[in-house]
């Protein structure tokens, strides 16, 4: 399957962003050179490392986008 | 030159502009790594299939919705293109809103449109001019990796600005909060406050503001990379008694005409330099080593960094003399990788 974004030359990434309810940002393509929304197709909220803190996003656990 | 993040044309009435959208601001958080403690083996995150434990490419990834009773829709990305034919390149102007009428609230982030090519640079002028003259934005929507955006497309200076928007579904309801509304404040302190926010006032200079916070972090990180002292700073202010309010208002307003900050409490908690691991305590000071505080695990994972041979097989007491003779004596750490 052709990607469009990279038909089309533009700045994306094919890792998928996890975005961690206490706002850390990861991804799963190790050379990602930037955590953001927007250049990534797949994007999973996962809980973060010690869990939902309060006043955090409640986007739900593992959910992908 | 950067690369735009998205590719397409701007649209209104009958005028097309191929423009390239690029991000006007970046993120300074410190964004750190994860690694499990007392090791300095890095937590990463893979996309497997949960049944075979195999790593999937993205070429072989779909999408599921969850529809209940375990059961999954399973949705191609080129379905999801064809349901917004047009849409993921075309950013469609659809009516023009005065500014000032949009609240704060709904601003998400900011990106800039340049054309893709001179020959595109006149039609740009023309909306960029047309749009300062009247103090006006173009509301838009388009669509970029899955996810529709609602935008509002304005002059700022010699370029043209995008500014994602919140849908009106997405601003939270905010009665749900036990907020104070209808408590009125008394007479004379309803005049300190305005007073003090008079006193307090000036012309909105963003290069005044820096992002203290990250500094401190950065310098966290710089002083336990070097093994430095780190000096901690004083409890943020206690919250201000309703006895005490006229009196706090009272001082403010003199602080702040007088020029003077106001007061604030500062005291230097201990000291918690670091010279271990990722996650130790700290086992040595002032750069020596003190190889007999750390833990088995501790001393694997320095005498991995240290290249010790023949470590996996080492007793705690052995992996402690080879540790100090490969780091000639300093516990000191090289950083994690």
């Amino acid at each position: 399957m052709t990607c469009l974004d990279c038909a089309h030359e533009v700045d994306h990434c094919h890792g998928t962003l996890v975005v961690r309810v206490d706002g850390v940002l990861e991804c799963t393509d190790h050379g990602c050179v930037a955590l953001v929304r927007e250049r990534h197709e797949l994007v999973v909220v996962a809980p973060g490392v010690s869990g939902t803190s309060p006043g955090a996003p409640s986007d739900g656990g593992g959910e992908a986008r | 030159m950067a690369r735009a993040i998205w590719t397409g044309a701007i649209s209104f009435g009958l005028v097309s502009i191929p423009v390239g959208l690029f991000s006007a601001t970046e993120d300074h958080t410190v964004h750190f790594h994860q690694f499990e403690r007392g090791t300095s083996d890095r937590i990463r995150y893979q996309r497997v299939n949960e049944r075979t434990g195999k790593e999937v490419d993205y070429d072989d990834i779909v999408k599921g919705k969850d529809v209940g009773g375990g059961e999954h829709v399973i949705v191609e990305r080129d379905e999801l293109a064809d349901i917004a034919p047009g849409r993921s390149r075309t950013l469609d102007i659809t009516a023009f809103v005065d500014l000032d009428e949009i609240d704060p609230i709904f601003f998400q982030k900011t990106y800039w449109l340049a054309p893709t090519d001179e020959q595109y640079e006149r039609p740009y002028a023309l909306l960029r001019e047309a749009m300062t003259r009247t103090n006006r934005a173009g509301v838009a929507t388009f669509v970029m990796r899955g996810k529709e955006y609602l935008t509002a497309v304005r002059a700022d200076g010699d370029v043209l600005a995008l500014e994602t928007l919140f849908f009106a579904d997405e601003i939270r309801d905010r009665s749900s909060l036990d907020l104070p509304g209808k408590t009125k404040p008394r007479g004379k302190e309803l005049d300190m406050a305005t007073g003090l926010i008079e006193a307090m006032s000036g012309p909105w200079r963003p290069e005044d503001f820096r992002d203290t916070y990250t500094e401190r972090v950065e310098k966290l990180i710089e002083d336990k990379r070097r093994g430095r002292e780190i000096v901690t700073e004083a409890e943020p202010p206690e919250p201000t008694a309703m006895t005490d309010l006229i009196a706090a208002l009272e001082r403010s307003v003199a602080d702040a005409r007088g020029g003077r900050k106001p007061e604030k409490r500062s005291s230097s908690k201990g000291a918690s330099g670091k010279k271990g691991k990722p996650g130790s305590d700290g086992a040595a000071s002032d750069g020596a080593a003190d190889l007999s505080a750390l833990s088995k695990a501790d001393l694997s994972a320095m005498a991995r960094e240290l290249d010790v041979k023949g470590r996996s097989s080492m007793s705690r007491a052995e992996l402690q003399d080879a540790v100090a003779a490969a780091s000639g004596g300093s516990a000191q750490r090289k950083k994690a990788s």
